[in-house]
This record gives C-alpha cells, structure tokens and sequence, in this order.
C-alpha cells in the first residue's frame, strides 16, 4: 500500500490528536498575530462611541456555558466599553440555559466600573416563547416582565421609570448563540425597526452576512475572530481583557494544521484516483 | 492564579472529570462518555424545567390562580385568562389519555399554530422576501463607488450578489430542464452555492476550534490549583 492510499485510510483519531498537539503547543509560545478589524465590528464600536453617557442600550447576551470561548469575551469587550462610558444597559435573556450566564457577566462586568444595579443597568432576565416575548417589549417591557431578574418591580427601578419600550433605547445588540437571533431580526428589527447588532458563533456567521449586506442589521461580529477584534478595539491593556486575542494565536495555529490535512487529503484522494 | 475556595477546586475538578469524560469518546464510546452525556442532558432539563415554574408558570398563572381561588379578588380580563389557560392546557393533557377525549387537545394545537402564524406570516414575509429583495436591487455602475472592494459596497461586488443570486435561484428552479443557457446559469449557480458552503465550513472549523481551545484553557486553569 502507497503512503496517499494509507492516508485515505488514516484513523481519524490520529488526526484529533494532532489538531489536540496543535492546540496546547502553543499555549506555551504566544505569538501575539495582528489581529485586523472588520468593517461589520468596527461600525458597532463606532456607534457605541457616538453615545452620550446616560443613553440606554438594549442588551441580549444569549448563550451558555457551551459557547463561552466565542461569546463571553464579545459580551464583557462591549459591556465594558459601555460602562466606561456611562452608558447605560436594559438587559434580557431569552435562551433558557443562558439567564444565570447572562447575570454572571452582567454583574461582573457592572462590578469592575462600580455601575450601581437599578440606576446604570438592569436586568429583567428570562421568559420563554422568545417572539412573543420580544413584540410585547415593543409596546412596553411591563408587558412581559412586570419584575426584574431578581423579582424586583420594574416600575420600582429608578433607570425603568422613564423607559417603555425599545424606542427609548438607541440600538439592540444581541449576543446569540441560537436561533434566537432570528426572532431579533424579525419581531425587533422587522416590526419596530430599531437599529440591531449581532454577535454571534461562528457557525452561524455566515448565516447572518445577508442581513448585514441588506441593512437589517448594522453590525456583525461572528467567533472568537469578532470577539478578539472587539478587544482590541476596547484597547484595555491585560490579559483578562484580551482572552479572545490570545485565543486567536491558538486558533492560527490549529487552522494551520487543518489546512495541511485538508490539502492532503485532497492529493491522496486525486493520486489514487480509480485505484481500488 | 489566585487563591480558590474548597469548594470552588472540587466543582472545577468535577467539571474537569465530566469534561475528560466527554473528550474520551474521541477515542471510542465508553461508560464515562454515556455518564457525562447522561448528566448533561438531566441537568439541562432540570434546569429548564424549574425555570419556567419559577419564571413563568408560577407568576402568570399560578399566582392568579390562587388569588381567585383564594377569594383576593383578580381583574375580569385576569380571570378569563386565568380560566381559558386551564381549560386549553387540559385538552392539551387529554393526549395522555388517549381515545375520543384526546380529539380536544386539537383545540389547543389550533390555538398555538393559529397564533403563531398570525403573528409570524407577515413578519417573516416582511424580513425574508421584502427586506431580502430590496438588499439585491443594487447599484453596480453608479459612481462614485469604488470598482471593488475587499468589504463592503463596490460596483463588482454588488454585481456578483446579482449574478450569484440569480444563478443560484436558477439551480433550484426545476420546471426547467438544466440545459443550454439556462443549464449555464445553473452551474454558475453551483459555482456560488459551492463557495458559500466553503466559507460556512471554514467557519464551522473555526467555531468547533474556539471551543476546543476553550475547554483546554479550562483543563490548564484547572490543573494550576494543584500545580
């Protein structure tokens, strides 16, 4: 048998193992690649600048545990640059196994700039049957959460007591990691036309680059690759800051050794070609 | 790495145990991979389920109910729903039963779907085929933009979206035998539909990737409490 013919038939663990070597090699090398930032994350840091302190964003963190590599260092890069600049923050979680995710970040990050709960952020946590959910916060968030998160009247928040509906707030931007983005585009975007932003995995990337192409969207920021542009876009100097551009030097380097296999698997496949 | 609680390292060591668990299926399914999995989806559901009784059943329904049983007094539109909830989720439960009473939880059924395509036909028509169709009307020729461009708007690539648009429509159109000009177009087509999946699997390596380095993060913090 031929080295491509043993290739065809190679184990395929032999190849995770090698994908696994790729990606704890070079945790103990950091490189420190460029990173360069995308027009579609870009715009939704700019758009955040272009904010006043005390102008509220509506804020969608959905995801779990699973997703965290990707999503967690989008969402702390964002809420971050919000509340250095005072801005303040409206949040939901509409995935049922995100609303205990969503309240870790949104506390932790609240922590670090000293944001006071009720007065620079809120969070009214989760109901199911997300569409409903999301057309009845067009009309008035009291319609779906009369309580907070943590069973608190929302009237009785002193940042809620002026806020009705998405048209107080400047823009949603949801960080999904379902099919939920798509009730977003849809029921927000769709019916109320309020400005949205995604950030979502980058599986579902792809998907979403045809409503940033037709406008329904105004910023897409897809993987661990949007995550890390975010970060550098914040600029905070620090390796808790920057989780998802170190990140991306391990990524380099396993896409490096996936596009060797990919590359040959081809030339075996064309180099025993009609061979049995 | 900073000091950690006791209970903190035997929940880490825990997770780190269910996530070896999870990774030795890459070598072939075990006992430990089926226990992890076990676990996974057992919590996940537990989770859920306690999530809608404290989040929803019991503050939209629940409590109304007890407050007109109770005799608190409840608005009339507040009962109405409180008492046609009950109803429609009996009829819904009536499945279990089976025979001629289960026939009623169609009512139930009409009602959801009944809804849901009021709500959703003209919101997916409005962002799927109106929002759609207008981000295609482009301009390729208008000056002053730039001939092409890496991102964003350039005359060659808002000619391609039209070109990789309609050849891709005409691959899926099949009241016309792929052939001649049309059979062209159609290949053009799977030229389009090719790309977009390379691009969907570079992605798809990219998102399993960021994830296996995540959780290889989390074995290396994990092993630093004791390291």
């Amino acid at each position: 048998m031929g080295f491509f013919e043993k290739m065809r038939q190679i184990d395929r663990r032999w190849i995770f193992l090698a994908v696994g070597v790729a990606i704890i090699l070079p945790f103990f090398f950091y490189i420190g690649l460029p990173i360069k930032v995308t027009p579609e994350v870009k715009v939704l840091y700019d758009s955040v600048e272009r904010l006043k302190p005390g102008d509220v964003v509506f804020f969608a963190p959905e995801y779990d545990p699973g997703t965290i590599p990707e999503l967690q260092p989008m969402c702390h890069a964002f809420l971050r640059q919000c509340f250095s600049k005072g801005i303040k923050i409206v949040a939901v979680c509409l995935f049922q196994l995100g609303p205990a995710q969503a309240e870790q970040d949104l506390t932790l990050i609240a922590k670090e700039y000293n944001q006071k709960y009720g007065v620079d952020y809120v969070y009214l946590g989760y109901k199911p049957y997300p569409e409903t959910v999301i057309l009845n916060m067009g009309e008035d968030f009291r319609k779906s959460f009369p309580k907070d998160y943590y069973g608190n009247l929302v009237d009785t928040l002193p940042m809620m007591r002026n806020l009705k509906n998405y048209s107080d707030t400047k823009m949603i931007i949801s960080i999904n990691a379902t099919s939920g983005a798509d009730y977003w585009i849809r029921s927000a975007h769709g019916r109320y036309n309020i400005p949205l932003g995604l950030g979502v995995t980058a599986v579902m990337a792809t998907d979403y680059y045809t409503y940033l192409q037709s406008g329904q969207l105004f910023a897409l920021v897809g993987g661990m690759k949007g995550a890390a542009e975010m970060e550098q876009l914040v600029g905070l100097e620090g390796k808790k800051y920057n989780r998802a551009t170190a990140r991306m030097d391990i990524q380099n380097f396993a896409h490096l050794v996936i596009i060797f296999f990919v590359i040959l698997g081809n030339v075996a496949y064309f180099a025993t070609w009609g061979k049995k | 790495m900073p000091e950690i609680s006791l209970v903190t390292a035997v929940w880490t060591t825990l997770a780190a145990f269910l996530s070896l668990c999870i990774f030795s299926f890459l070598y072939k399914d075990n006992p430990f991979y089926k226990i992890a999995e076990h676990i996974v989806v057992g919590v996940s559901n537990g989770y859920w389920v306690i999530l809608l009784f404290r989040d929803t059943f019991k503050p939209l329904w629940l409590d109304p109910a007890w407050s007109l049983v109770s005799g608190k007094g409840l608005s009339a539109e507040l009962t109405i729903f409180v008492l046609v909830s009950l109803v429609f989720s009996v009829f819904m439960l009536l499945r279990l039963i089976g025979g001629k009473a289960a026939l009623l939880s169609r009512w139930s059924m009409a009602a959801i779907l009944g809804i849901s395509a009021g709500v959703l036909i003209p919101l997916s028509v409005q962002t799927y085929m109106y929002e759609q169709l207008k981000g295609n009307v482009l301009s390729f020729g208008a000056f002053p933009l730039p001939f092409f461009s890496v991102a964003g708007q350039a005359a060659f690539n808002n000619l391609l979206i039209i070109i990789g648009s309609l050849s891709g429509l005409a691959y899926f159109f099949f009241s016309k035998e792929h052939k001649g000009y049309f059979g062209a177009t159609a290949q053009v087509g799977i030229w389009f539909l090719m790309i977009g999946f390379g691009a969907t699997f570079g992605y798809t390596v990219m998102a399993r990737l960021s994830l296996l380095i995540g959780r290889i993060e989390f074995m290396k913090e994990w092993l630093q409490i004791f390291f």
